[in-house]
């Protein structure tokens, strides 16, 4: 049983001393974006669909949460799950609608519709998301249940969302598990075949892009809740590709990979943007240089070589660490 | 002695763009049969297998199995209710084990949502893959990652993963193509097995697997059917002989 | 609809022409490269973004237009030559179209922050060419002269690209590569030089629709961001690798965007992804899309 989660275990912990090397407030985002990534690559790594347009179900959380806050004087619990809602019913119609388009225009697809919220959030909508500004006025926020926790102090804060990512990445990890979750590989490997096995292979599709959908919603969620506001470009294209860029730069073929991708990209983010505000040029930058050297990611490339270890049967300790990813 | 029939297709056709890859077919099979269908290159044995097992749609006739009209029916409702086809170009799940391979389908008629359970902790699934692979003969290479199996493995896979799903009638197109002698004489023997318990129909080119194995043939040329009758009926057919052999 | 004068109706019209025509120039670019390397170039609307910043300082330095646009578009199709055979080109063997997508998403972000620094944040003034500004009248009809002349040029240019494809023979082997490169390369043609000229063809495209938008709307850094997306759906609408699709595409995203800012102005920027998906649930490879490419 614990051997089972060693991996989750071990994540954790390094996770829970983030904030002794880096600024609280970057070890924050770097759980929110990881969470959001390893969401996306549900979709991705896991049943091989590619979305360009995930921004649609992190801004819907972002916005489900801010908008519960803002309006109805929910507690925190309860916005949390608004944003949830929001965001995998947004996933389930989205996904239910493209679902039978393949490829590239599935990407196009989901990233129009995301770029329709920014506009709508933008401005038809903008007496009740703010518009251009963002939505504001949400106020400080609290935990009443099951303990009182204010989460207005940075550290409060960063255990809060360390223990509600850990807690989704469990239930990730059991749900790619699952019998469900083994349907996935096959869904990825060959999809004509899954068909022709019995299986429904269009509802499998449209569930696991839930699935990806709802986390990547809970990251949204978890947003508003960190920056206590939501700002537009939640929902913008740009958006939509960090987690693609994080997950790639990880690897998309582990269950770590998004979260390691998050963590450099986010640090190098932070890091930069003290400097100079002109911080997308180095990002896009390393994006390219990346893509350029390590295009199986990081944590893929280290797969890669375990494998290879693994094949000559030399290392013990290369098929354990295998395990981990 | 008047048998069941459990799959029958009512003046059946398939047209692509005009051309009729199957026309008027009336096709009848009864339970615990081995039927071959056979016929020169584009006479429409694949298109009509493909018909049966709900991977295109006819353009007019109906598919009835035990019955019931299915001729609307999606592919996996169509091997959900026993009638799977396993495929003539080897198609299987490349970077899974071979025991994962045939676990998926195992798993088909147990769970397909279930989002809790463990997947590989559930002992009928399990149990079930064994004896597949048991009965296919690949107990042995059940952890061997299925793209680098040799191809008459691979070929025998493909039977598995199609018994995993429980048919009642299994489809097999070509499960012979490109085996070795020594394979090919393995397959008609579990095939002749499998007969024991399931209804098979089978395209095959291997004449002598074709006469040694079937209860009854079908032939097929320009998408209707020519003849149908026993190994040797068939074998002294008139106009079988005249398409096989006088070329048309 | 009904106590609007028939005179602004056309000049809309005519607005939303224009418009169209810039997404088809972009569009028609867009198509072609995914049609010849099924690479989705999300740096698209970076060459456009530079097009327009390219005649602006042109412009600057030579106080004429006309030199600015004739410079800009062989300028940024230049930039795109070398971007395709420094940075697509080794991802190709990869054989996974996501890596140069992805290599376009980081152009995307990074190339409008390098304008930035250049240029800052302020939006550059572009004026009318002399004897374009303001109206003339037709039939009684008052019709823009600049937004005219868009639609000329596009449709010139439109003629040209059409003349080329199917009346050269660089044009035809182009067509070929869409099809069937393995055919082309054993007719010992050197494919990789194809997909460079064609994905040059594609920018220079781009930077003419930059080049003739920078008076019409504000030039700076981030005008790209939110016309690539656009440009997508006048693709996606039109059918992926058609370019005959990109064309009517653009005219009815054209007419949407201009149409829906007259009457409802909120809902301009909405509605253009609302009629993709209407157009797409109706047709699945858009309207013009061949079978096969879904």
């Amino acid at each position: 049983m614990l051997k089972e989660y060693l991996n989750i275990v071990l994540v954790g912990v390094i996770l829970l001393t983030l904030p002794l090397w880096i600024s609280v407030s970057t070890a924050t985002d770097i759980l929110i974006f990881g969470l959001y990534a390893m969401g996306f690559n549900v979709a991705l790594g896991f049943a091989g669909v590619l979305s360009f347009g995930h921004a649609a179900f992190f801004g819907l959380g972002a916005y489900g949460a801010g908008m519960a806050l803002r309006y109805f004087d929910a507690s925190v619990w309860i916005s949390l799950a608004w944003g949830l809602t929001a965001a995998s019913l947004g996933a389930l119609v989205l996904g239910a609608m493209c679902v039978k388009k393949r490829g590239v225009y599935f990407a196009l697809l989901i990233a129009a519709f995301a770029q329709m919220f920014y506009f709508l959030a933008l401005s038809p909508l903008k007496h009740i998301t703010g518009g251009e500004d963002g939505l504001k006025g949400i106020p400080l926020l609290e935990l009443r249940f099951p303990f009182h926790l204010n989460l207005g102090d940075p550290h409060n804060l960063f255990f809060f969302v360390l223990f509600l990512t850990l807690v989704c990445i469990l239930i990730m990890h059991h749900i790619l598990n699952s019998p469900f979750g083994s349907l996935l590989q096959g869904l990825k490997e060959n999809e004509q075949r899954l068909k022709a096995c019995g299986y429904d292979n269009v509802s499998i599709k449209i569930l696991a892009f839930t699935v990806s959908g709802l986390f990547s919603g809970m990251a949204g969620a978890l947003y508003t809740v960190n920056l206590g506001y939501v700002p537009l470009d939640s929902f913008f294209w740009l958006n939509s590709g960090r987690p693609l860029v994080m997950t790639l730069l990880g690897g998309m073929h582990t269950f770590f990979g998004p979260l390691l991708g998050a963590g450099i990209f986010i640090f190098f983010e932070d890091t930069v943007s003290v400097y100079t505000p002109r911080w997308e040029v180095f990002v896009g930058a390393m994006v390219v240089f990346l893509i350029l050297t390590f295009p199986e990611g990081i944590l893929g490339s280290i797969k890669e070589r375990l494998n290879a270890e693994g094949g000559r049967e030399s290392g013990k300790v290369a098929m354990w660490l295998k395990k981990l990813f | 002695m008047a048998q069941e029939i459990v799959l029958e297709t009512r003046g059946l056709e398939k047209d692509f763009g005009g051309i009729k890859a199957v026309h008027q077919v009336n096709f009848r099979l009864p339970k615990g049969e081995i039927r071959s269908i056979i016929g020169p290159n584009g006479a429409g044995k694949t298109t009509f297998f493909n018909l049966l097992a709900g991977v295109f749609k006819p353009t007019a006739g109906r598919i009835l199995y035990h019955g019931r009209d299915i001729t609307s029916l999606p592919q996996y409702r169509v091997c959900r209710l026993g009638l799977t086809k396993s495929q003539q170009i080897t198609s299987i799940f490349p970077k899974l084990s071979v025991f994962e391979n045939v676990r998926l389908a195992a798993q088909m008629r147990v769970t397909r949502y279930n989002l809790w359970k463990r997947y590989d902790r559930l002992p009928e699934v399990n149990e079930k893959t064994r004896n597949i692979l048991d009965q296919v003969g690949l107990t042995q290479k059940k952890d061997a990652v299925a793209a680098n199996l040799p191809y008459g493995d691979q070929r025998y896979l493909e039977i598995g993963i199609t018994l995993a799903t429980d048919p009642e009638i299994l489809l097999l197109d070509e499960p012979t193509a490109g085996m070795t002698p020594a394979e090919t004489q393995d397959t008609v023997k579990l095939v002749q097995k499998l007969a024991e318990t399931l209804t098979i129909v089978i395209v095959e080119h291997d004449m002598s697997v074709v006469m040694g194995i079937s209860n009854s043939i079908t032939v097929l040329h320009n998408g209707s059917i020519l003849a149908e009758g026993t190994p040797t009926e068939i074998h002294n057919n008139d106009d079988v002989q005249r398409v096989y052999l006088g070329g048309h | 609809m009904f106590d609007i004068p028939f005179n602004i109706l056309v000049m809309q019209a005519v607005i939303g022409l224009a418009l169209g025509a810039v997404f088809i120039l972009l569009a028609s670019g867009l198509s072609m490269i995914y049609g010849l390397m099924d690479v989705v170039n999300f740096a698209h609307g970076v060459f456009y973004m530079l097009g327009a910043f390219a005649l602006f300082q042109i412009n600057m330095l030579v106080g004429n237009f006309w030199i600015g646009l004739i410079l800009a578009v062989p300028l940024v199709a230049g930039l795109g030559a070398l971007t395709e055979m420094g940075l697509l080109r080794p991802l190709y063997k990869t054989g996974n179209p996501l890596y140069p997508l992805l290599l376009t998403f980081g152009l995307s972000v990074a190339v409008p922050d390098v304008v930035k620094i250049l240029y800052g944040l302020m939006a550059m003034p572009v004026n009318y060419p002399e004897g374009l500004s303001g109206s003339f009248m037709f039939w009684g009809l008052i019709i823009p002269k600049y937004r005219m002349f868009v639609i000329v040029v596009t449709a010139v240019a439109m003629a040209a690209l059409f003349l080329f494809l199917k009346k050269s023979s660089l044009g035809m082997i182009l067509r070929a590569s869409t099809t069937d490169k393995l055919m082309v390369d054993a007719l010992g043609v050197n494919v990789s030089r194809v997909l460079t000229v064609g994905f040059t063809i594609g920018i220079g495209l781009a930077a003419l629709g930059g080049g003739v938008a920078a008076p019409m709307v504000a030039v700076e850094p981030d005008m790209g961001l939110n016309m690539i997306l656009q440009s997508f759906v006048v693709t996606v609408v039109g059918g992926l690798g058609s370019l005959g699709g990109a064309i009517v595409g653009g005219i009815i995203i054209g007419q949407v965007v201009s149409f829906t800012s007259l009457f409802a102005g909120e809902y301009a920027d909405v509605v253009i992804y609302l009629v993709m998906a209407v157009i797409l649930l109706a047709r699945p490879r858009g309207l013009m899309g061949e079978i096969g490419r879904e």
